[in-house]
Formats: structure tokens, C-alpha cells, sequence
């Protein structure tokens, strides 16, 4: 048994673990319409936040992305990096836009142009260490199952991974979700835990 | 020259979903228009994203043959006409 491991003879001894404020769900919504989605005033007392959401955006085209922003910063402060794979094709693009784009990429949702008003991008997002006291840039590793239609190539899993730079922070104390490039979200949810 | 911004009432609505452990449940969720800056960030991005539909599609064949340095060029050529 590794030196330190809470667990002996069956029974918890750390008291740190039996005093972990485990999962907590923070926040969840269902939005029928509306442009933004921001968790404000995010306690820093976590170890981990993880959000769950179901969107779909109201972009002409087939699909668009779920962005993100941290702490409210507009910047171009957000690098991301994105694997995708639908039918045989599997893509791999950064999103590096000069040094930086102006948020953060969580995963793909279906657009207002998807074959069906059924069709959604749905998958998690989760910031480990979001609180680490000292300044750090903040990143993230986001999965997302994404359907527009039923034909071959309408339907892909994306994986995104993320990070905040050169705007260090101490703590991240808000989430703002927004389409990438539509203007509004539609009859999506969010729901943000606080782990640890 | 800014557009003039529309009135609270007739911009986008943020849902904003306070986390704090001293604010009471009933009053976490609330709906809210655009502050000035969120609007202004929201027109930036429909422009870049509507000057990126509306921009000239290029080939990416064309493109990539575009980059080729003048040697490959002609090496191309040589290779299609032969």
C-alpha cells in the first residue's frame, strides 16, 4: 500500500478525506432562450469544477461551438485545441488566432440549420485545481457528443483541451458559456458542480 | 464610429446564475440584458464571423499550390505537362 493512502484495515483515517466536502452541484438551469450563460460568485472552497450541459445554438449553419470565458475576460486570452472525429474523418485544429482567440472552445452543438430542431451537442467540461491560490492560467479538457443530422458525417465526438494565457489568475470565479458564432443559445441546460 | 446601442429592453438576455453561498436560493437565477461591454463584444464577433462566411472561398488545392515555392512550381508544371 502506497505510504499515505487514507485506507488501512478497511477503515478511514485521514481525516481530511473524511472531511471532504465531496460533489456539490453549484448551479443548473435550463435556458429556453437567451444569449449567455454566466456562473457568477463561484466559491473558491472546491478542488475541481466540472459543468455538464446540453446546447444547441442559433447559428445559420449546421453546427457551431460552445465557447467559454473565464472571469469575464474578453481578450484574446484563450488558447484551444480541438480533436474531432465524424465517419472516418478524424480533424485536429488549434485555435491560435493571433496569440490568442477571444474565448475558449468547450465542444461542438448543433446549429439552427441541423436536420432536426431534436439535434444538440451535448458533453462535459472540467477545470481541475481551478483554485490553486497563487496566480496560474487556468485550463481545461472538455468532451462533447455532437449530432446534426443522420447521414454519414453528422454525427462526431470532440475532445477540446484548453488554456487560459498570458492573463494569469488566482482563482476562477466565473463561467460565461456563449455560442461561438451565433447570437443565442436555444432551449439548452448547464449545470456546474464543485468537487473536493 | 460605434453604432448607437439599442435600449436595455431591446438587447439579448444573459441568464446569470449567482453561485455565492450567501445568496438565497430563489434569487440565484436571474435574467438580465447585455451590459454595454457584452454587446459590443457580441457585434464584434457576428462581424467577424459574417466577414468569414462572406470572405472568397479559395481551393485549398489552389491555396496549397499558391504557397509552392517558384522551384515547385515548375516542377509541377514540368510534371502535368510531360
Amino acid at each position: 500500500m502506497p505510504t499515505g493512502f487514507p485506507l488501512t484495515s478497511g477503515l478511514f483515517t485521514d481525516t481530511a478525506w473524511l472531511n471532504a466536502t465531496g460533489a456539490r452541484r453549484l448551479g443548473a438551469f435550463i435556458l429556453i432562450g437567451g444569449s449567455n450563460v454566466d456562473f457568477i460568485a463561484i466559491p473558491a472552497t472546491y478542488k475541481h469544477l466540472l459543468v455538464t450541459w446540453k446546447a444547441r445554438s442559433n447559428v445559420v449553419a449546421v453546427s457551431d461551438f460552445l465557447g467559454m470565458r473565464i472571469n469575464g475576460d474578453v481578450s484574446n486570452h484563450y488558447l484551444s485545441q480541438e480533436l474531432s472525429a465524424a465517419a472516418a474523418v478524424v480533424t485536429s485544429i488549434e485555435y491560435l488566432t493571433t496569440g490568442g482567440d477571444v474565448m475558449g472552445y468547450v465542444g461542438k452543438v448543433a446549429g439552427a440549420s441541423a436536420a432536426s430542431g431534436n439535434d444538440y451537442g451535448c458533453g462535459w467540461l472540467f477545470l481541475p485545481n481551478y483554485n490553486d491560490g497563487t496566480s496560474f492560467y487556468p485550463s481545461w479538457l472538455g468532451g462533447a457528443s455532437f449530432a446534426s443530422g443522420t447521414a454519414t458525417g453528422t454525427i462526431g465526438v470532440n475532445l477540446i483541451q484548453g488554456q487560459m494565457y498570458p492573463a494569469a489568475i488566482g482563482a476562477v470565479t466565473r463561467l460565461t458559456f456563449l455560442p461561438k458564432n451565433g447570437t443565442a443559445f436555444t432551449g439548452s441546460s448547464f449545470t456546474l458542480y464543485g468537487l473536493g | 464610429m460605434m453604432a448607437k446601442r439599442p435600449a436595455l429592453k431591446d438587447r439579448p438576455v444573459v441568464a446569470e446564475y449567482d453561485c455565492s453561498p450567501d445568496t438565497p436560493d430563489a434569487q440565484r437565477l436571474t435574467h438580465r440584458p447585455m451590459n454595454d461591454e457584452e454587446y459590443d463584444d457580441l457585434l464584434a464577433r457576428q462581424k467577424a464571423h459574417i466577414d468569414a462566411v462572406e470572405a472568397p472561398q479559395v481551393h485549398p488545392l489552389v491555396a496549397q499550390i499558391a504557397a509552392m515555392s517558384d522551384e515547385d512550381k515548375a516542377a509541377l508544371a514540368a510534371a502535368l505537362t510531360a
